[in-house]
């Protein structure tokens, strides 16, 4: 019985991811599609937000999301749970503990009009587009120009004048 | 034209009406963005939301700034934050007491690095900052208390002047009262005053904050008995403010047995009374002539006591204010005893009024309070209960000349202790059964000094604080000092130095100790008298701390100390003369009673001799305790839900110069000595007759008298009388205590007779049978000086071996370092204060400590290492207002934490947090 109290204690204290958090990255992402033109060829049918693997940010995302469109597109959140074809999404948001898949994603969407978003420092000088990061506390994102023409889609200046620049 | 203008002005309504809902997002706070919905936010443009982020952000540093370094007065009496504080300081904020679910001011301390924090009984607790308890060790359990730390609340002491000790039971505060408690480690007596010898604990209370009512506080109800509740109401009225508190608690014991030290295990209380002594037949463990239920009458309360508080505020200008307080408080407890019974723990009652002025205008602050207290250290044992009255009056004065900022000070203390009120005179009009038998004062005037000089952009600082004391009685003059220097590299590396020496102030039992404590029905000596005396040198503490604290980002703070110390001028009340009647043949002991003459005779055995009269004498021992030790302290703010802290210190205590005075003991070889040199024709003071009560009696025919109503006493001469008269008829004195016993158990005419004549005589204060030995009376006085070689004289002559029971010598006067063990070498805590969502946190703590030995003149006990987990869960259900369950000692660890106390238990609560 201890022991089983004690786990109890400890699992509650083990998740420390903040929801505060992902409730601002949500928004962001939501608010990313303002100033991101997509492809023609993808501007029909659902508007797609993917996230890697299980995150708390799905919901968040859901929320913002709910009865709201990109254009006439209608915006569906979804959880991707395999390596499936990642071309069907509009948006792709890769959380920080699978950073590591970043890449692979990165070049498989290569031109085919998937906004690829991380959450790790240093990754949009590497691989992504959008990387969220924080300075001083406060959630900011980093814009990689080149990055965002690789995946094929169009920015408005805007977008890089409000985040931080960081090009290869 | 008309209608162009028209529509122009509605046209510029509308806009401004637009205008005017559209929200300005730079002057939202925090609270307004957490507040809004996921369309509000939804609808906002990317700028707004990055102002968003901003403000949040900004938001997680000022609770970075909050929780990880608050502002502090205590440490140098200036508001400061703690990162710059010169001293080595924690500040425990209301809200975290509150999350923490400490149930009392007590229990709160857990959460502060370098404090020891052991639970006697359910809700009563030991408290020492960096141990230093249990000097000198093999004496009375009272000096395991904390004598040596100032303890305040709102800058008034609070200690009491008996030993100097806390009653911190006595505190008409609760916790929601406190807006914070400030603890300093390490002598502080230059700038606080005496007594601050191991640290300050200041107590602060809150100030209505705004015009609204505010309203908090806790109901909280669990398993041992537990109910408690304390309300905090205030607010401000234009310059004017009021704030009105009142608490209750009540918790029971995890038991409702006794712990007897004669036989080392538990009794139910009643069972006590009558419990045979081991050493000597014919008594009892329990004092025969006081009742154990008037003792405790309640043996399964721990805690329970209430307090009222009333404070007035007027804020006349920003920098003019005063606040007036008063306040009454009611408690009893149960927990160890500040006397020396044959149980480990007794009752304590104290009632008490105070009241607090403190007025601050521009640079001076005034402070002045007086109490009146009723305080029975020892619940209903006769002696131990006292009137007090403690005066304070406090004057500061702040100002800078160029960058040196000086603040000079005056203080005035005064207490008072009278137990008379609660003594019974002799027919002399005089008072001998209290542990004063009289009215006591002290006095003590101080003048202080304080300079605070910064420079380097004001990151070197350098504070010299001085206090000159006079205490009336003694002609000594102390000068406790503080010196610091301190050099805040850049904000994130802090460094500090300080050197300091406090004193300890004199207190009754050092000087006004006059007890005269008859203890007939008890084991040799018949009579011991306590003295204090004056004249002693107070104890007093070197102490040298370095300190470093970091910040190597915002959300992570660490400080380290190290310590040493070197305290000494510890006192103890020590066997000063025996009186011995030596008796060196056999002969016939006759007990009779007055009126009735002889009813009872026997043989004695040759015996070496019987102390009857000691002599104990408050004296200054010779043991230094050198300490060393380092305090580590870390707390990470994780995000703005998780916050972490931990804490701890290893510190290592030696005893310089120590002796082993068990009084006992020394008792004993004095006893022996005297007896040696009556042999010898030395200290001889006369011929006497040795008189000592020697009631026999059984504790079956105890039983039957008491529930005809008779004492024990009565029993005893009952039993006494008939058995005598039984003799002279014929019958052995074995034969003749079997048929009383009969008689006593079938309650026969004969036996009520002799009852009721035994009773008689006692009401008309016949109390005394006596044996009557005629010997010698020889005198004996100790001189720890001289003893060790006295001794090896004695056992080189081989005197000593053949008189003290074959025991040799063993050398227990040398003096030696040892070291010490009553303070854990390894002690600290942890805690973890986690909010996943809004409304819900969840607060863990746990504390341990190592193994510790406490040695008494009652014998020696180990506390086991101990880890002790706590969790408070709460859930807001309507605003800041939550639903809680508080689990205290979660895995129900049962080891005792304190020598010869209760075994502790899970205490299990469920209740309100009030916010308003």
């Amino acid at each position: 019985m201890k022991k089983v109290l004690f786990s109890i204690v400890c699992m509650l204290l083990i998740g420390t991811a903040s929801a505060q958090d992902d409730k601002f990255k949500a928004l962001f992402v939501y608010n990313f599609t303002k100033y991101i033109e997509w492809p023609k060829n993808k501007q029909t049918g659902d508007f797609v937000i993917g996230v890697l693997g299980h995150s708390s940010i799905i919901s968040e995302l859901k929320a913002f999301t709910e009865r709201k469109t990109v254009g006439s597109q209608k915006i569906v959140v979804e959880e991707i749970l395999s390596s499936e074809d990642y071309t069907k999404y509009h948006i792709v948001y890769v959380p920080t503990k699978l950073s590591g898949q970043a890449e692979d994603i990165a070049n498989k969407v290569k031109g085919k009009g998937v906004l690829l978003v991380t959450d790790k420092p240093g990754m949009a000088a590497t691989t992504s587009g959008i990387n969220f990061v924080k300075v001083d506390n406060q959630q900011k994102f980093e814009v990689n120009t080149t990055h965002l023409e690789n995946e094929g889609v169009k920015h408005s200046h805007t977008l890089v004048l409000l985040g931080i620049a960081v090009n290869n | 034209m008309y209608k162009k203008i028209f529509c122009i002005m509605l046209m510029l309504i509308m806009a401004s009406q637009s205008f005017a809902q559209q929200k300005d997002v730079s002057k939202m706070t925090r609270e307004d963005i957490l507040a809004m919905s996921y369309d509000e936010l939804g609808a906002m443009p990317l700028e707004d939301v990055m102002k968003l982020t901003e403000i949040l952000g900004v938001s997680l540093n000022e609770l970075y700034e909050m929780l990880l370094n608050k502002d502090v007065t205590s440490a140098s009496k200036k508001a400061e934050s703690s990162f710059d504080s010169p001293l080595s300081t924690t500040v425990i904020s209301y809200d975290e007491i509150i999350a923490s679910g400490a149930r009392n001011i007590q229990e709160a301390m857990r959460l502060v690095p370098g404090v020891i924090v052991r639970e006697k009984t359910n809700g009563n607790y030991d408290i020492h900052i960096r141990g230093n308890n249990n000097i000198p060790d093999e004496n009375l359990t009272v000096y395991t208390e904390n004598s040596m730390t100032l303890v305040m609340i709102d800058n008034r002491p609070i200690y009491n002047y008996i030993n100097g000790g806390t009653f911190w039971e006595s505190f008409p505060i609760d916790i929601a009262d406190v807006d914070r408690i400030e603890v300093v480690r390490g002598a502080a007596s230059a700038l606080y005053g005496a007594n601050a010898v191991t640290g300050v604990i200041n107590i602060i209370t809150k100030n209505p904050e705004s015009e609204d009512l505010h309203i908090n506080g806790q109901l909280q109800g669990g398993n041992l008995g537990s109910y408690m509740g304390s309300l905090n109401v205030g607010q401000n009225i234009g310059k004017f403010g009021y704030r009105v508190s009142g608490n209750y608690q009540k918790m029971q014991r995890t038991t409702d047995k006794f712990y007897v030290f004669q036989y080392d295990s538990l009794f139910n209380r009643d069972d006590i009374q009558t419990l045979p002594d081991k050493t000597s037949y014919w008594l009892t463990v329990f004092n025969p002539m006081e009742s154990i239920k008037d003792w405790h009458p309640y043996p399964e309360t721990a805690v329970d006591r209430y307090g009222v508080n009333a404070n007035l505020y007027f804020n006349a200008a920003d920098d003019i204010n005063f606040v007036l307080s008063g306040g009454y408080q009611d408690s009893y407890i149960t927990s160890s005893s500040f006397g020396d019974p044959s149980i480990s723990i007794t009752g304590r009652g104290i009632k008490s009024t105070y009241a607090n002025f403190i007025g601050k205008a521009k640079g001076l602050t005034l402070q002045s309070n007086i109490m009146f207290s009723e305080q029975d250290i020892v619940y209903k044992n006769v002696g131990f209960k006292a009137d007090a009255r403690t005066f304070n009056l406090n004057a500061e004065y702040d100002f800078y000349l160029g960058g040196l900022n000086i603040r000079p000070g005056f203080s005035y203390q005064s207490a008072t202790y009278d137990d008379t009120p609660y003594l019974i005179a002799d027919t002399t009009g005089r008072y001998s059964s209290g542990y004063m038998n009289g009215e006591c004062s002290f006095n003590s005037i101080a003048g202080s000094l304080r300079l605070d000089y910064k420079m380097l952009d004001e990151k070197l600082r350098f504070i010299l604080g001085g206090r000159f004391e006079k205490f009336d009685t003694s002609d000594d003059l102390y000068f406790p000092f503080q010196m610091v220097a301190s050099y805040n590299l850049n904000d994130k590396h802090m460094f500090r130095i300080v050197g300091s020496m406090a004193n300890r102030s004199p207190f009754i039992v050092d000087s006004y100790s006059n007890f005269d404590w008859n203890r007939q029905g008890r084991p040799f000596p018949s009579h011991m008298k306590f003295n204090g005396d004056k004249d002693q040198k107070l104890a007093s503490t070197k102490n040298v701390e370095v300190g470093y604290r970091v910040r190597p980002v915002r959300n992570l703070f660490i400080e380290a100390e190290a310590f040493m110390s070197s305290t000494k001028n510890f006192g103890c009340l020590l066997p000063e003369s025996v009186t011995a009647y030596v008796h060196t043949d056999s002969m016939s002991v006759t007990v009779s009673v007055p009126n009735l003459g002889p009813i009872y005779q026997t043989k004695s055995q040759p015996t070496a001799a019987i102390p009857y009269q000691v002599n104990l004498k408050y004296q200054n021992i010779d043991v230094d305790a050198h300490q060393y030790g380092i305090t580590l302290n870390a707390e990470w703010v994780a995000n703005e839900k998780l916050i972490f802290k931990a804490f701890g210190t290893y510190q290592i205590t030696k005893l310089r110069d120590h002796n082993c005075y068990n009084n006992s003991q020394i008792v004993t070889d004095m006893t022996t000595l005297a007896a040696v040199n009556a042999s010898q024709g030395k200290g001889i003071v006369g011929q006497g007759v040795d008189s000592y009560f020697s009631v026999p009696f059984t504790a079956t025919a105890t039983q039957q008298l008491e529930n005809g109503g008779y004492k024990q006493i009565e029993v005893g001469l009952a039993q006494n009388m008939l058995i005598q008269q039984m003799m002279q008829a014929g019958l052995t004195k074995e034969e003749a205590a079997k048929q009383v016993e009969q008689m006593a158990v079938a309650g026969s005419a004969e036996w009520n007779a002799a009852a009721q004549q035994a009773a008689a005589l006692m009401a008309q204060q016949q109390t005394t049978i006596n044996a009557e030995m005629p010997s010698v009376i020889a005198e004996q006085y100790f001189n720890y000086e001289e003893y060790d070689q006295t001794l090896k004289r004695l056992q080189a002559a081989g005197v000593y071996p053949t008189l003290y029971n074959g025991k040799t010598y063993d050398g227990r006067y040398e003096k030696k370092e040892v070291e010490h063990k009553a303070t854990p070498a390894f002690f600290g805590g942890f805690s973890a204060n986690y909010t996943p969502i809004e409304k819900l946190n969840i607060y863990a703590s746990g504390n341990f400590y190592s193994k510790q030995t406490y040695t008494t003149s009652n014998g020696t006990f180990e506390a086991d290492p101990k880890f002790i987990l706590n969790c408070k869960v709460s859930y807001k259900v309507w605003k800041d207002n939550a639903v809680f369950f508080n689990a205290r000692n979660l895995l129900n660890d049962k080891k005792q934490e304190f020598a010869w106390t209760d075994e502790t238990r899970g205490c299990y609560l469920v209740g309100l947090d009030l916010k308003f």
